[in-house]
């Protein structure tokens, strides 16, 4: 269930990607992203694709990893798919009755379903690859030039942290206190939506109680511990750019030349 | 018997690289109007046995039946079964949630549909029973109680379902000396009064010592010890071995007898040592 979704979820691996600097995944990540925006054809789709499966290889994750990251979503995927079948105007290849189907309407679909999946695959492999405390590390260099106009990069990767730290722990609350209410006869699996909306109540409010407590805590802890914000502080493992980091950026920057290039060529 | 549980086997993240076997080949029965006591190092397996019982997990491997009814790998409808076994986690004061003490307590009933008339009897006794005065209570918020309050709000709401199994996990941690007595004391009533099985779970010997008749001690998933409380504590070395300490009063004879005293191996209650101890103090005089 929750569990399922692998954003942020690291698979421990030691290939050429799990050693990359993050910040260089943050921005071929940017660039793919933009890559899979702006292609239309589906011949850059199918390279997109084709890189995509290198870089799988490359990274040692098991493909499953990146299919868990899609289930999910599914339904959102479905529900795009079938709303550009049968929502798109132009030439009609199939009516029946009032419904007809347009050819732009099909290719339409088969784009953004690709569109969806590849961004969920491409991200994931960033998430996959990376160390949550590496990737917000590189979040905050990245974005710490911005401090100089105010911009609160470490206040930003600090929370970031917290978050990405605490996610197995509310999982785990959540799976007590349901099964605590559980053992009261509550009933979280059947009914229709409202209420099953409104049996989650007696697992939310604990939740949330617990969660506040926490972050409570949490506060005085690192104030006991003499936290003061980004300023001076120093790191254990400083982020510096290796060779093989600067041909990476050299490498992104040909991506999206190459997926126009011979997507026109073809 | 009203538990019987045969090959018990269960695992966490089974099939995953994080795998773990939380429970080996366990084989246990318990009758009707037991109190037992499962003792056991951290992590051997306690909490997660006492949430077979009540099917909020299912085995791997094996059956658990209670009542009468068998729970398997792929039980479903299991909510007949947690009418009749109640289950208080470790920190229940954590599942609280409703506006007022007396609509937190009625919970569980209304989940197993009990009438609305009954309801308020029900609440008032579960809240008896924890020693809460029902006027003064009933109409507070569960949050603005006291930790040991708190404890016993969300104790009083499994009590209300009127289960005639109760498990309870560590009921007495993080609570106050006095507080402890308390609840130990309501959990005797109950007992006696209702015909109630009840399996505890405690860390304290001196407590379990206490009020279990029967002692079943785990180790890494199995069972290592089920004795009556009489022959519970005999063997010290074997205990010290698992991890576990034996109630003070045991340690006591223990070492008395190291020294070369002639004691009776299963002493553990205060009663039985004062006499004891006086008939040797006169014997010497
Ligand atoms: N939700 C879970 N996911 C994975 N492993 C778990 C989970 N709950 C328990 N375990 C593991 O199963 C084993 C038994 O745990 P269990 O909670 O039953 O121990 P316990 O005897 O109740 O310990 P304690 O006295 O500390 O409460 C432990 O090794 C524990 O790490
Ligand atoms: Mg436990």
């Amino acid at each position: 269930m929750i569990r399922d979704i692998t954003i942020g979820q690291y698979y421990p691996a030691d290939s050429i990607l799990h050693q990359l600097d993050p910040r260089v995944k943050l921005f071929a990540t940017l660039v793919y992203i933009i890559t899979i925006f702006v292609a239309s054809t589906f011949v850059q789709y199918a390279l997109i694709t084709l890189f995509v499966f290198m870089l799988i290889r490359l990274s040692q994750v098991p493909f499953k990893f990146m299919v868990k990251g899609i289930k999910p979503i599914l339904f959102v995927i479905i529900f795009a798919f079938l709303m550009n079948i049968f929502f798109t105007r132009g030439t009609p290849i199939f009516s029946v009755w009032r419904i007809s189907i347009a050819k732009e309407g099909i290719e339409m679909a088969f784009l953004m379903a690709a569109r969806l999946i590849l961004l969920i695959i491409g991200t994931s492999l960033l998430t996959l690859t990376s160390s949550p405390i590496r990737l917000t590390d590189g979040l905050e260099k990245a974005f710490s030039p911005l401090k100089k106009i105010g911009f609160p990069a470490h206040e930003l990767a600090m929370m970031m942290t917290i978050a990405l730290r605490f996610i197995p722990t509310l999982l785990e609350e959540t799976d007590k206190i349901m099964k605590a209410q559980q053992a009261r006869g509550a009933d979280f699996e059947s009914g229709n939506i409202f209420r099953r909306a409104k049996s989650l109540i007696p697992l939310l409010v604990p939740l949330f109680i617990a969660a506040f407590k926490r972050a409570d805590e949490l506060a005085n802890a690192m104030e006991a511990r003499g936290y003061r914000g980004g300023e001076g502080r120093t790191k254990l493992n400083p982020l510096i750019y290796q060779r093989r980091d600067y041909i990476a950026y050299g490498l992104i920057l040909l991506f999206p030349l190459l997926i126009f290039g011979i997507g026109k060529l073809l | 018997m009203s538990i019987e549980i045969k090959g018990l086997n269960s695992y966490y993240n089974r099939g995953s690289v994080y795998q773990i076997q939380a429970l080996k080949d366990i084989d246990l029965s318990i009758g009707q109007g037991e109190f037992v006591g499962l003792i056991g190092h951290t992590g051997s397996g306690k909490s997660t046995l006492i949430q077979h019982i009540n099917g909020l997990l299912k085995p791997d491997e094996g059956t658990v039946t209670v009542h009468g009814v068998t729970i398997d790998k792929d039980s479903k409808n299991l909510s007949e079964l947690r009418k009749s076994v109640g289950l208080v986690f470790q920190y229940p004061e954590y599942q609280l949630f409703e506006e007022t003490v007396f609509k937190d307590v009625a919970f569980g009933p209304k989940n197993i549909g009990v009438a609305d008339e009954d309801i308020e009897r029900r609440v008032r006794d579960a809240l008896e029973l924890v020693d809460l005065d029902f006027e003064e209570y009933a109409e507070r918020s569960p949050f603005e109680l006291s930790g040991g309050e708190k404890r016993r709000v969300a104790i009083a709401g499994v009590l209300a379902m009127e289960p005639t199994i109760l498990m309870l996990d560590e009921p007495t941690a993080g609570l106050d000396p006095k507080a402890r007595q308390d609840l130990l004391e309501e959990l005797v009533r109950l007992h006696e009064r209702r015909q109630m099985t009840l399996i505890m779970i405690s860390h304290s010997m001196d407590e379990i010592s206490k009020v279990a008749k029967r002692i079943i001690a785990m180790k890494k998933g199995e069972i290592v010890m089920d004795k009556p409380i009489e022959e519970a504590f005999e063997d010290v070395p074997f205990l010290e071995r698992i991890g576990l300490g034996i109630p003070s009063i045991s340690r006591l004879f223990y070492e008395l007898r190291q020294c070369g005293f002639d004691y009776p191996k299963n002493l553990y209650s205060l009663e039985e040592a004062k006499t004891e101890l006086l008939r040797g103090v006169r014997h010497d005089s």
